[in-house]
């Protein structure tokens, strides 16, 4: 199976600026060096608590936010410098692939074997440097940076996504209409009032939603309908991977139920794949096929579900898993009861950053960051002690 | 036999809007004992807020208890006069809500807060008021409480804001807490915290606690006792257990199966069809039947009362004995 998007060492760095000059004074560590790829068809589920950096990830992704550094690729084209000013994609693309490509060329010695020594989006990037530009920085750059405007397009296409609040998520003044048919209109997917109409309507309807509401406003419906609307909205660009933040939160017991049943009818439908984010482990082990804990802007966890919730390795997964609290009252369970708050992001402890809360830590976690390491197949964890 | 210290008897609240007659709470029975937590449990709107508004007489203008009783200590709280209920709120009856950033003053510090609360209702003096603030907030839990005395709520996180209500709740030793949504606000490891604080304070104290939220796993670890309400009615009240192991109306049946669980293995999750119902235009006769399953003609002409279908345990429905059957069938799906 191939990764559909691959996010590599993603970093996201937000200042904090103060005084007149408004200069910065620190920074506030959202998301720290972040690897992970997201299969076609899968649902990955991004689980963690407030100020873990789970929002930033999925706003970075869309590009809602650029990236401080790292590298997003979505299905096999490098998309980091899609939105930069020229000159800063200019150098970037300098940086990662000219300069890479130039610097690997001469320690590996032949073009054969540096092509070997690469795979997916750089082995593609190295053939368009080395055949189509005939080694030319300035053909590759004009290459690279040929046809952007459909490149975008193509890109927002690609990634859709359905908010928290269904109420501040969608345009008051709008009809539905509107609302569902603005993205194919302006993506030309469709063609004049009639064609936006049939494809509005059927969006609508796959979504169990009549066709005839088209031409209501938001307020009009209620939350889980509106909801509804959100997804349709996102579903109406038949796009590749729908990022799902906290897109169930807001919504009551019974009407959120029926909202996870649609959007997992819908991904067998159209082949969708998820990047479900939520802090609701309940409503993550119900989704996902893959789960990813997050802890104060960096992955603790990675795991296939089973395996995440059957054998959950990192001390935070555990105490997190025994936090919920279960609707069973004839099970009682061992809750592990956390110290403290989640620390600031703006001064994150050092070493292993949840040492301070930790329960098994020991002194060389407050001076070593653990790794990310696959302590069993495909089940990643960062800890010094797992 | 045990004696409830606080009865609620067929508790009507209604809001009198310009849009019309709101019927936020409309016809909810329930007791509370000593040490006990009595958990409400139900989807926005349901009325459970208001039930607790209810009985602290904290409505707006709009809003009137019409009907009904909420016998505490021998006196009907409905009928007695505003300065005795005074007396009551804050000290025997104290409350903490969702979220402490909006219930805590901004321009005081959570010490001031917490100190006028008790010269208000105990004859000492600010000193001796302060020095039991610091104490109580080293007993909920707050690192440096000498320090913290002296912070505005802004500077607290949420959790500590949480704990400071509670300590500003606890500050009479009140004998009855009504605590609305306390940790929905909160992320799930410091909710865990709360709860462990609430449950040993409780058992401190041997306070009677009324648990209000929408989460059905914090009812089941938490609760002795448990109404469900759906459309300002109590729908089914009984012991926890019961109310687990034992669902009888089908709105809380259907419930249990639509929540995703840590605990089960679910292939699909179960679907209460429509939407809660408008407040303004509740259906006719049984409040939930265009959402049941079960419902039959009967439902939609006259309304269920709550009645006792075993031993202490109430349901508002007809054809409660219908959940019976689906249960055994799926008793038998599993076998």
């Amino acid at each position: 199976m191939k990764p559909l998007v691959k996010i590599e060492h993603l970093v996201k760095y937000f200042p904090i600026r103060a005084g007149i000059f408004k200069r910065i004074v620190a920074w506030v560590k959202a998301v720290d060096d972040v690897s992970f790829d997201i299969f076609e068809g899968e649902t990955v589920g991004l689980v963690g608590e407030s100020g873990c950096g789970k929002t930033t990830i999925g706003m970075t992704l869309l590009r809602l936010y650029e990236p401080t550094s790292g590298r997003i690729i979505v299905a096999d084209e490098d998309t980091t410098y899609y939105f930069l000013p020229s000159s800063k994609a200019r150098s970037y693309l300098k940086k990662n692939y000219v300069e890479r490509f130039q610097k690997l060329l001469k320690e590996k010695g032949s073009l054969d074997s540096l092509m070997n020594s690469l795979d997916g989006v750089d082995r593609r990037y190295a053939q368009i440097f080395f055949a189509d530009a005939k080694g030319s920085t300035t053909r590759f750059l004009s290459l690279m940076l040929s046809n952007m405007d459909e490149k975008r397009k193509k890109f927002r296409r690609d990634l859709q996504i359905v908010f928290q609040d269904p109420y501040s998520s969608l345009n008051p003044r709008l009809r539905v209409k509107t609302i569902v048919g603005e993205g194919p209109l302006t993506h030309k997917l469709v063609k004049g009032e009639k064609e936006v109409i049939e494809k509005v309507k059927t969006v609508l309807e796959d979504v169990g939603i009549s066709g005839e509401y088209i031409y209501r406003f938001p307020h009009e419906f209620s939350g889980g309908q509106r909801q509804r609307i959100g997804v349709a909205r996102a579903l109406a660009l038949s796009p590749k991977l729908i990022i799902a933040d906290e897109a169930v939160a807001a919504l009551d017991v019974s009407i959120r139920s029926q909202v996870i049943n649609l959007m997992k009818d819908l991904q067998k439908e159209h082949k969708l794949t998820y990047l479900f984010i939520s802090h609701d482990l309940s409503v993550i082990k119900y989704v996902s096929d893959r789960v990813i804990v997050m802890y104060l802007g960096k992955i603790v966890e990675s795991a296939p579900k089973k395996d995440l919730f059957d054998r959950p390795l990192h001390p935070y997964t555990r105490a997190l898993m025994s936090a919920i609290p279960i609707p069973n009252p004839n099970i009682k369970k061992e809750r592990i009861i956390l110290k403290g708050d989640v620390p600031s992001p703006i001064n994150p402890p050092s070493g292993c950053r949840f040492h301070t809360r930790c329960y098994m830590s020991q002194e060389i976690c407050a001076n070593a960051e653990p790794q990310l390491r696959e302590v069993e197949p495909k089940h990643f964890v960062a800890c010094h002690f797992v | 036999m045990k004696q409830p210290i606080l009865t609620v008897k067929n508790l009507r609240t209604y809001f009198y809007t310009e849009d019309g007659i709101v019927k936020a709470v409309d016809g909810v029975d329930f007791e509370v004992f000593q040490g006990e937590t009595l958990g409400i449990v139900g989807e926005s709107g349901c009325g459970k807020s208001v039930t607790s508004l209810s009985i602290l007489r904290i409505l707006d203008e709009k809003g009137k208890i019409v009907e009904g009783s909420i016998i505490f200590d021998g006196n009907d709280l409905t009928k007695i006069s505003e300065e005795s209920m005074r007396k009551i709120r804050g000290k025997d009856i104290a409350m903490i809500f969702q979220e402490p950033m909006v219930a805590l003053n901004p321009v005081f510090t959570i010490g001031e807060q917490i100190v006028e609360a008790i010269v208000l209702h105990q004859k000492v003096d600010e000193t001796t008021a302060k020095k039991m603030a610091v104490d109580l907030l080293r007993k909920v839990g707050i690192p440096e409480p000498e320090k913290r005395i002296n912070e505005y709520p802004h500077e607290l996180s949420g959790g500590m804001r949480q704990r400071a209500m509670i300590a500003m709740a606890l500050s009479c030793k009140p004998k009855i807490l009504i605590a609305d949504e306390p940790t929905t606000a909160l992320d799930v490891t410091i909710q865990a915290q709360i709860m462990e604080l609430m449950k040993q304070l409780q058992k401190e104290y041997g306070m009677a606690i009324i648990l209000i939220t929408h989460d059905m796993g914090v009812i089941a670890e938490n609760a002795d006792r448990v109404v469900v309400m759906y459309a300002g009615k109590a729908v089914e009240y009984t012991d926890v257990k019961t109310l687990f192991n034992d669902p009888k109306h089908p709105y809380t049946w259907g419930l249990l199966h639509a929540i995703p669980r840590l605990d089960v293995e679910q292939t699909r999750l179960y679907n209460i069809p429509g939407i809660v119902p408008n407040p303004l235009k509740f259906p006719s006769g049984c409040k939930f039947h265009p959402r049941c399953e079960f419902a039959q003609e009967k439902c939609s002409l006259e309304e269920p009362e709550l009645i006792e279908v075993v031993n202490g345990h109430f349901v508002r429905c007809f054809f409660w004995e219908k959940v019976e059957q689906a249960k055994k069938k799926e008793a038998g799906d599993e076998q």
